[in-house]
């Protein structure tokens, strides 16, 4: 009765979506190792970029894609102010009170979002987002093709970011001991602005994907927040890496299950696997905290 | 030793009991629209309390407390509508269905140890799980929801439309009885068990309580207790869905109360209601039919938790705690006895 090529479409699509999960729970997943902050605003900062580059297309013409080159870098910004005013303050406070923040400011961004841009479902229409290409039998959307090698690439780069470079090396340091890697002369507070914000960055990078195949309205973030959590739970918490493999196991549990099942049962496949994971091995699949 | 008159008579028992008469008078000269936010603060002011008894008192981070709420709300209705239940009988079995769903989920998190954000994550999840099952259960009317059949009012059937009166006191006593068992609770050796999980979990262990099974009585307790709510609000919507009783902004906005409040106060949950349903209701009435746009109100609700977190983590309990006892010293105390 299942179609093999219908199916195989299905996964392939669902391995695609599955590396947007990776990308914006990678940053996350950054953030939660480095300064045990649990980062509720992560997936409204991506909304964030989403309508950034909504208007800069419907206003200015601006390819989407093109936006990696503004969004990333004013989402670092704005990741380095949250840290500063923010987060800072809340270092060491109960896991409700960051929990309490965080989402505090999620609320506030999607809800100026709400106030400024309406409750609307917007869409870029050009000719890149609706493209296709076909491998063998296999029809693929273009951007979703796009997004998900560029957000390989970029978990690839934080990766190499994380364990070649001097400054990987003292983030990695302060997340092992925040006071050793004081006393060995690495600037914390530093380190935690940046991890912050290159947190952000990629929750920015997944936001201007994201935006070539999907809607953009002000609570999309809550399509991705459950999601990000489950991603990096079921990967393990602070592996950067792990986060591919929890992003693709979400994508395929979804896909495969709203095309085998019905599609309003899809939310509940991904978590009823995630519940599993978690009776059965709580630090993720890929154990161990570290980053 | 004060007598009992002087102790009737100090400013520290007769201001509360002002508040409560307050209270009870408050529907004389509100307008109906201030009455039901006035309903409003005591439905999550007791929302409040109950989630409090597991996350304040027990120190278990649960942010899954909707699908008990939806579960008592779609118990009564489901009832009242196939056999006509009273909503009142109704309550109680719905009840019972959570506190069954928040042992199942009380089991599954605390035999596996989870506790912090895992156990945050899992409460979601299994909430989550929930609300998909009511989205897919046609019997429950699915996605749509269900509608309650509209009856003139009466108490048995617990339908009031002329007035909103009897609904806010239904609120205030049901806030009233929560807050008796609170209380009782605190003050019980089951509460001490509950405290001493909270603070240290491992010396409550090595001191014989078994935490595994007060944690789980806590879930239970909280979840039924939370259910009672669920059909007090579908009785007061009449309409019910999944995405109105079941969402994760229901279970965020019933804890953001406590957390704004204070959390394992006993007053906590009320002084953040008070604080945070006008805001809600009040620029969803004005601003919103104003300017034609929602997300004022969470914008302002979202500083102010922000602002919590940041200037007073422990809830804004403790300034209202100082303007209180100043309240209290300043008022004349007939209590002559009493020195403190």
């Amino acid at each position: 009765m299942i179609d093999i090529s219908t199916f195989l479409q299905v996964v392939v699509s669902a391995l695609l979506l599955g590396g947007i999960y990776a990308l914006i729970a990678a940053g996350f997943n950054l953030i939660y190792g480095v300064m045990d902050v649990i980062n509720c605003a992560q997936a409204d900062m991506m909304m964030i970029a989403m309508y950034l580059c909504f208007w800069f297309f419907e206003l200015y013409g601006v390819h989407p894609l093109l936006m990696l080159f503004l969004a990333t870098p004013l989402l670092f910004i704005m990741g380095i102010l949250t840290q500063r005013f923010i987060i800072d303050r809340l270092l060491g406070a109960p896991l409700f009170i960051q929990a309490i923040a965080t989402i505090g400011l999620g609320y506030v961004l999607q809800n100026l979002a709400l106030l400024f841009w309406k409750e609307d479902y917007r869409m870029i229409y050009m000719e890149y987002t609706t493209a296709k290409t076909m491998v063998g039998f296999i029809s693929l959307s273009l951007p979703r093709l796009v997004a998900f090698v560029g957000c390989l690439v970029m978990i690839a780069m934080l990766y190499m970011l994380l364990t070649k470079t001097d400054f990987g090396r003292s983030i990695r340091a302060t997340s092992e001991s925040r006071e050793a890697a004081a006393l060995m002369g690495i600037n914390v507070k530093h380190v935690y602005a940046l991890v912050f914000a290159i947190g952000a960055a990629c929750a920015g990078i997944a936001g201007v994907f994201t935006s070539t195949f999907y809607y953009t309205y002000p609570t999309v973030g809550a399509v991705f927040l459950l999601k990000m959590f489950v991603v990096v739970v079921l990967g393990g918490c602070g592996n950067v890496l792990a986060s591919i493999a929890g992003g693709l196991i979400v994508g395929l549990a979804e896909g495969v299950g709203s095309f085998l099942l019905l599609p309003s049962w899809k939310d509940a496949i991904y978590q009823v696997i995630f519940l599993i994971v978690l009776a059965i091995k709580p630090t993720g699949i890929f154990g161990e905290k570290k980053v | 030793m004060p007598s009992r008159i002087s102790r009737l008579s100090s400013s520290r028992f007769y201001f509360p009991c002002i508040l409560f008469i307050i209270a009870l008078l408050l529907p004389v000269w509100l307008p109906p629209f201030l009455l039901h936010v006035a309903i409003m603060i005591a439905l999550f002011a007791y929302l409040g309390i109950a989630w409090n008894i597991l996350c304040g008192y027990t120190g278990k981070l649960g942010w899954g407390h909707a699908a008990f709420f939806g579960i008592g709300a779609y118990a009564s209705t489901a009832l009242y509508m196939t056999y006509r239940v009273s909503p009142w009988i109704g309550m109680l079995l719905g009840a019972v269905f959570a506190a069954a769903y928040g042992a199942v989920c009380g089991i599954f998190c605390f035999r596996f140890g989870l506790g912090g954000h895992y156990l945050v994550i899992a409460t979601i999840a299994l909430a989550e799980v929930m609300r998909v099952i009511f989205i897919n259960w046609d019997g429950m009317g699915g996605a749509w929801g269900l509608l309650m059949p509209v009856v003139p009012d009466s108490w048995y059937e617990l339908q009031f439309h002329t007035t909103r009166i009897p609904y806010y006191y239904i609120a205030l006593a049901m806030l009233l009885v929560i807050l008796y068992i609170e209380i009782k609770i605190v003050n019980s050796k089951l509460g001490y068990y509950f405290v001493g999980i909270r603070d240290d979990e491992g010396m409550a262990e090595s001191l014989g309580i078994d935490t595994f099974k007060y944690k789980v009585i806590a879930m239970v307790i909280s979840a039924a207790l939370t259910a009672f709510g669920g059909t007090f609000y579908a009785q007061y919507v009449l309409y019910i869905s999944p995405e109105t009783v079941m969402p994760v902004g229901l279970s965020t906005d019933i804890l953001m109360g406590v957390v704004v409040g204070g959390m394992g106060r006993i007053a906590g949950p009320i002084i953040g209601a008070a604080i945070i349903q006008p805001i809600h209701e009040l620029t969803r009435a004005y601003i919103i039919a104003y300017i034609g746009r929602g997300g004022l109100d969470y914008v302002v609700a979202g500083t102010i938790m922000v602002l919590v977190a940041l200037l007073r983590p422990r809830g804004v309990i403790e300034w209202i705690e100082k303007v209180y006892n100043k309240v209290i010293g300043f008022l004349p105390s007939f209590a002559t006895e009493e020195t403190t």
